[in-house]
């Protein structure tokens, strides 16, 4: 056989092949119009490769037949790269088509009588096999049926480009392939290339450029030739080759070496092949896999364990945090921003950076031209490509100039029901000439993972939007005093080598003028004070409703003197208010404030709280209206007279004290000497500690007033013998709240409620009535808790003998840390071993 | 990436989307963009010196509240920043500083601070007018690198001496003459050079003011009548490229063959015409039918930069959403605020404009420019609220003239009765009393018609007669304004004509009337009146009307 001839057996051979494979390939993809358009040209291909091939071969029915199936496909090509075009242009309007379409069929159908061509006339010659064909004047017609065909073919994707529905770009695979047909079809002409396969060569190649064009279209995936139906078609092709070849020596092998065994070889041959056949499909199909789809699934995988994790949390920040190691991941080489939108703020605030170096305070507005635009467009898209839009105009110079320093050269906006969520702008930091565009499967894969990803913030914003709304005070929209704890918390320990200070804020006489001017404007003054109050304070810190009337302010990394003038401040802004009310009535409401920082007056959150609050409380029992600091040094020389005044109102309320207290007395005699021993134990001990002497008067009097509530408790149970039995003591311990509920009917006392409530709480939160735990159980309760359990211990009651001092003390140690502070514990401890407390060792009862 | 590079790797729907996208824009997106690019613009003011002048301490935060608060301007409110271009005062570095006539001002010229950022803008649009300039249809355009253009157009630091500057980087194209030689020469010496030039090499685009257009087309006819008859000039034209040889001897044959005088379309085949400048559209038919191809027209200025361009239909102007912000007031507002001013007229935006009306411009310069709710002294006609065979969502305008106080001539010169008294005054003619009108002659060209009174006593001289009064004032008028000297230099015009009143007919008119008379831009009712009702107004005893 020359090599001509084995040439025009090859070459179709491959081209059928090629054809069939790609065939079986775009089987498995979805399908649509395109796609059956690409089968059907597809098919013509394979009928005008496999009709030449086996003309040649001679196959059974025999050449004739084999020629008319070539014919036809040839004569179909035409018409069906029409329909491929007017497919892929998604072009309108079928008369074309429709007249194309019946006019290829009549021209073909007059074909199989030989209108046009002749059937070929073998020809042997010097053992070489020739077919020669005869061509009738009538050629003419489908030649111009040709060139109208291709001619409107070229019109479709002419128009479809200059009306900007397809780029040019989609159609270069498929100029490719026509150039190539072209080309061959012209040399096929030639003498020199006569002798040639080319025409059937040009179907091979037209078949694989019109693939990447609907690969490029998206229309298939490159997964597709890793199919089953492929993979069984080189398998068959590549076993067959094997046995061909094989057949023979295997055959002599078998004679040789198991002549013996003649009885099993079609059984040893026919298993042999079949094992063979495995291996090589096994073969081929991770061949293909590997080379095709490998990559894919690499993304997809990828793609599934970032949807798994991601899905697991409703933490924005865990989100951003997987999706920056995703994008570090998938796209190295890139510096990914991603921008979140933020409704405060009204537009998309940078939420993290996969270049930390470059994390920057950016911000895209949200009446940037660019969000309508991509919330449309919906698509991954080149910041040229947007450069290009018209509403790129209305972009400002200093967007466009941040946006030209970022190097951003891809957009990726995260669409969640028809809200822009996030974009994420990709750039190359290295400003080295043009970056290397994203390639097509890469943009595709973040597609993917941006759908993935808008799920995720839909949810986590859901969450954060219900977590927030658990946060505020419904009123005023500001933080609750559950959450401000929390903030204060924080700041705290961002604050510890820094300053914090506390701002607390109670509306002086709120009840009146809710009153006075009704609830409505009561709650309108609020509201509008929060507002002024949050626009005051800005970024600096955080505000938040504590309680009816009072609002606190944290401003970690600031000095008093900031919370002095931000008080200030609003002091101003509230009487112009309330002043500049239409109403002919003037309007007066005021407020007092107490400032407490870290740490120059406090040392823990607890402390700031408590000073805080007693630096308001200075502020409204010293006329109202006014800015407190409270200030430990300061506090000491000026409260001086704030003692005296303490001390005065505590003469003067004395007869209060004393009476209450001699009611005690009628009724359980111990209890009064109690409270006094009390009083004297706690209040040496808060000197020590050492407290200014007003908190110290504060906790004397609460020494004395402690126990009062135990007015109320039955005479049967207090003056019992024997054991309390659960009910009793469940009685018994009432009595704090009896002393608190007495204690509020004197206004002029209330200040010695936070540490008479908490004489009986335990450092360790097992105690009552609130159970609260540590530093949270304010210093005055903790002091009246040991002198109240060592008086208790050291004196004889009815119930028990008197424990000795050192009993008492030792009992202390043990409790360190469970019943006592461990701290102001052992202060205690110290003070009575050095003598500046004076047990008294006979009486007292609780 | 340059204009020329975009042309070769960038495919036309992306190179027209990117430059005349702004076609395809709604109203609403139009209004979008000129909101937002106004919000800019107080932005960059509210930082400057020159901003607080009209905003206080407190700039407007609305569109409604700019329009409130800030008042219309003129020159003179910028006048002491922009005359001794004090930089430190504007809300942007300027690039370069622009200047033109101050017509009516205080001082003749007067400066206008271009920012790179409005460079960049005009850059940008120049680039759509020239695409669209080549268009045939919406994204079929016909730029190629290389292409010659006889550019008529002011050198710097005149408004449109800018364009070559700022093309020649982005674009590969040989201007005739080139920018280098242009800088040497003056506007007269530029467009003959330019115009050689073209002849001798051909050219491809034409820009030019419509007026100097006109000119050159009509030395070019004569030129062909003369050739026809001793062919000694064309002798002289050495250096003419083979291929213009063959189409001058194809014109010439073809005029000889029909008795046609040579056009310039016989010589040219031009991708791109474009004219700018006052009574472009009295111009147009006359040149399209010389040179084969309707021009397209431009609007601009100096303080507004390049702010409107025709369409492939060229039927009107669109003007640009990012070069100015735009307000009009209709011609009734601006009469009433001529005749008192102080009165303030209403101004109204680009989408409450009504078709067929006449609006005065007024303008914001956007992205850092100087001037703000700037009245130009432009009055613009709206022909059309959209354009549906365009398919354009956006009005369409014609560039109609002046304010009626500027009298403008071929877009060269602009008198105002500032001038024509000072040149009145130093002719010590004496003239009692007079007013001033542009008018237009059987072909539709522009000239200065100046109605003068007389002394009583001094019509008995026979040295003052029309003519001699009216070469009179000529000597003046180009020897008070350069730009009027050119008219007579370039375009061969003498544009003043002078009629003569009976002495105390406009005193009597105004009497009668209980009006003043504008002595520039008088209403046409009120000088008819004055002119062909002599019985009402005048004494009998002059030649009312004649000339």
């Amino acid at each position: 056989m020359s090599l001509n001839q084995r040439l025009f057996i090859i070459v179709p051979l491959i081209s059928a092949l090629c054809n069939i494979f790609l065939l079986l390939t775009v089987l498995s993809a979805k399908k649509n119009k395109q796609i059956y358009a690409f089968m059907e040209l597809l098919c013509a291909f394979t009928a005008w490769c496999t009709g030449s091939l086996f003309m040649r071969l001679t196959v059974y029915p025999g050449p004739e037949f084999w020629y008319e199936v070539s014919i036809m496909g040839i004569f179909l090509t035409p018409f069906f790269v029409y329909n491929f075009m007017y497919c892929f242009t998604e072009s309108k309007g079928g008369f074309v088509r429709g007249t194309l379409f019946a006019s290829w069929v009549v021209v073909t159908a007059l074909n199989l009588f030989h209108v046009f061509i002749t059937s070929p006339r073998v020809v042997e010659e010097a053992g070489e096999r020739r077919f020669e064909y005869g061509v009738s004047p009538a050629v003419i017609v489908p030649i111009l049926l040709v060139v109208v065909t291709l001619w409107e073919a070229w019109r479709l994707a002419y128009k479809s480009v200059r009306e900007d529905r397809v780029p040019l770009s989609q159609f270069t695979p498929m100029i490719a392939g026509v150039a190539v047909m072209f080309a061959c079809t012209v040399a096929a002409v030639l003498p020199q290339m006569v002798s040639l396969p080319v025409d059937t060569f040009s179907c091979g190649i037209n078949a694989i450029c019109l693939y990447y064009a609907l690969y490029k279209k998206r229309m298939i995936q490159l997964r597709g030739i890793a199919s089953n139906g492929p993979a069984y078609l080189v398998s068959a092709v590549l076993t067959t080759l094997v046995l061909i070849a094989g057949y023979q020596p295997m055959e002599a092998f078998y004679e040789r070496y198991f002549s013996n065994y003649q009885e099993y070889k079609v059984i040893v041959f026919a298993v042999g092949f079949s094992l063979v056949t495995m291996a090589v499909y096994s073969a081929v199909r991770r061949l293909m896999s590997n080379l095709f789809v490998k990559g894919q699934e690499n993304q997809e995988a990828q793609l599934k364990q970032f949807s798994s994790a991601i899905n697991k949390t409703l933490k924005l920040d865990e989100i951003l945090e997987l999706y920056r190691d995703f994008l570090q991941r998938n796209l190295p080489g890139r510096t990914a921003r991603v921008f979140l939108y933020q409704p405060g703020a009204g537009g998309y605030q940078v939420a993290d950076c996969t270049n930390s170096a470059l994390a920057k305070g950016d911000f895209i507005a949200g009446d940037n031209p660019l969000v309508p635009w991509l919330k449309s467009y919906n698509h991954g898209v080149s910041y040229a490509e947007f450069q290009r839009t018209r509403i790129y105009r209305s972009l400002w110079e200093e967007e466009k100039r941040r946006f030209a320093e970022m190097h951003i050269s891809f957009i990726l906006p995260v669409v969640c029901d028809d809200e822009l969520t996030a974009i994420t702008t990709f750039s190359d930091e290295s400003g080295q000439g043009r970056a290397r565009e994203l390639s097509f499967r890469e943009v595709t894969f973040l597609e993917s993972m941006a759908a993935v990803l808008s799920m995720a913030l839909k949810n986590a914003s859901l969450y954060a939007a219900i977590e927030n709304k658990a946060r505020r005070d419904p009123l005023t929209n500001l933080f609750n005093r559950g959450y401000f704890e929390e903030c204060i918390r924080r700041d705290f320990e961002l604050c510890r080598h820094d300053s914090l200070s506390l701002l607390m804020i109670s509306f002086d006489d709120f009840h009146l003028y809710n009153e006075l001017y009704g609830t409505t404007e009561g709650d309108r003054i609020l509201r509008r004070f929060g507002e002024q109050l949050t626009a005051l304070v800005g970024p600096r810190g955080t505000v938040a409703r504590y309680g009816g009337k009072d609002f606190a302010v944290s401003l970690p990394f600031c000095t008093a003197s900031v919370a002095e003038t931000l008080a200030r401040q609003a002091r101003d802004w509230l009487r112009y208010e309330v002043s500049s009310a239409p109403e002919k009535t003037k309007k007066f409401l005021t407020f007092s404030a107490g400032i407490c920082a870290y740490p120059v007056s406090a040392a823990s959150v607890e402390e700031l709280f408590t000073y805080a609050n007693m630096a308001v409380y200075t502020a409204k029992s010293n006329g109202k209206n006014r800015v407190v600091l409270y200030d430990p040094e300061q506090n000491r020389q000026d409260t001086d007279s704030n003692f005296q005044e303490k001390r005065a109102l505590a003469d003067n309320c004395a007869a209060t004290i004393y009476a209450l207290t001699a009611a005690i007395d009628a009724k359980d005699h111990y209890t009064f000497n109690h409270s006094n021993n009390v009083a004297e134990y706690a209040s040496v001990l808060a000197a020590a500690i050492p407290l200014d002497a007003e908190h110290v008067e504060i906790i004397r009097q609460a020494g004395l007033l402690h126990d009062i509530g135990k007015i109320g408790i039955p005479e049967a149970i207090l003056s019992k013998t024997t054991r309390l039995t659960k009910e009793e003591y469940e009685v018994m311990k009432q009595h704090v709240e009896g002393s608190i509920a007495m204690i509020r009917y004197l206004p002029s006392l209330d200040y010695v409620i936070p540490s008479a409530i908490g004489h009986h709480e335990r450092w360790d939160g097992k105690g009552y009535p609130r159970g609260i735990a540590g530093e949270t159980i304010p210093i005055g309760a903790r002091c009246l808790c040991l002198a109240d359990s060592f008086d208790a211990m050291v004196s004889k009651r009815s119930y028990k003998e008197a424990m000795s001092v050192e009993q008492a003390l030792q009992e202390i140690r043990r409790n360190l840390g469970t019943q006592f502070d461990p701290d102001l514990g052992l202060l205690f401890i110290r003070l009575v071993e050095e003598g500046r407390i004076q047990p008294h060792v006979s009486a007292g009862e609780d | 990436m340059t204009f020329e590079e975009k042309l070769k790797s960038c495919s036309a729907a992306e190179i027209w989307q990117e430059y005349c996208g702004f076609l395809d824009l709604s109203m609403e997106e139009y209004m979008g963009i000129q909101r937002r690019l106004l919000m800019e613009q107080i932005d960059l003011m509210s930082r400057c010196a020159l901003g607080q002048r009209f905003f206080g301490g407190d700039p407007p935060r609305t569109l409604d509240e700019f329009r409130r608060r800030v008042p219309l301007t003129s020159f003179g409110d910028y006048a002491d920043v922009l005359l001794t271009r004090r930089e430190e005062m504007l809300p942007a570095k300027p690039v370069v500083w622009l200047r033109t006539t101050w017509e009516g001002g205080d001082f003749p010229a007067k400066y206008a601070p271009y920012t790179e950022s409005m460079l960049d803008t005009y850059k940008h649009n120049m680039l759509g007018a020239v695409l669209l300039a080549t268009s045939s249809g919406k994204g079929r355009f016909h730029v190629k690198p290389g292409s010659r253009i006889l550019y008529s157009l002011a050198p710097m630091p005149y408004a449109t001496g800018l364009f070559p500057d700022l093309i020649e980087p982005e674009l590969r194209v040989r201007f005739l003459p080139s920018v280098r030689e242009a800088r040497k020469l003056s506007f007269g010496q530029q467009s003959r050079r330019g115009y050689k030039l073209a002849l001798q090499q051909g050219m491809n685009m034409f820009f030019g003011m419509s007026s100097v257009l006109y000119g050159t087309t009509r030395n070019l006819e004569q030129m062909g009548h003369s050739s026809q008859e001793s062919g000694s000039r064309l002798r002289s034209i050495l250096g003419i490229s083979p291929r213009m040889l063959w189409r001058l001897a194809a014109g010439r044959y073809r005029s000889r063959r029909d008795g046609k005088p040579l056009l310039p379309k016989d010589l040219f085949r031009l991708d791109g015409f474009v004219c700018i400048g006052t009574d472009s559209s009295r111009y147009k038919d006359e040149l399209e039918a010389a040179w084969g191809v309707r021009p397209m027209e431009l609007a601009g200025g100096t303080e507004p930069t390049c702010l409107g361009t025709e369409t492939w239909s060229k039927n009107g102007l669109v003007f640009f959403p990012d070069a100015c912000f735009y307000e009009f007031i209709p011609e009734q507002e601006m009469l009433r605020n001529l005749a008192d001013p102080s009165y303030k007229p209403h101004t109204y935006l680009i989408n409450e404009l009504v078709a067929g009306q006449n609006y005065e411009l007024v303008i914001t310069v956007l992205r850092g420019g100087a001037f703000l709710r700037y009245r130009v002294g432009d009055v613009y006609r709206c022909l059309r609220l959209r354009n549906p065979q365009d398919g354009l969502e956006l009005p369409q305008f014609e560039y109609v003239d002046r304010i009626p106080t500027v009298i403008d001539i071929a877009g060269f010169t602009r008198i105002t009765e500032r001038e024509i008294r000072k040149v009145i005054e130093m002719s010590c003619l004496p003239v009692a009393d007079w007013f001033a009108l542009k008018e237009y002659d059987d072909n539709g060209h522009s000239f200065l018609r100046l109605y003068v009174e007389l002394r009583a006593g001094a019509r008995q001289s026979p040295a003052l007669s029309r003519e001699i009064i009216r070469e009179h004032l000529s000597v003046y008028f180009r020897y008070y304004d350069g730009d009027y000297k050119d008219l007579k230099r370039l375009l061969g015009i003498d544009p003043l004509e002078v009629t003569m009143l009976p002495t105390g007919t406009i005193a009597r008119y105004e009497a009668a009337s209980g009006q003043k008379l504008p002595r520039v831009g008088a209403p046409r009712e009120a000088v008819l009146d004055l002119l062909h009702r002599p019985s009402a107004f005048t004494s009998g005893e002059g030649d009312a009307g004649c000339r």
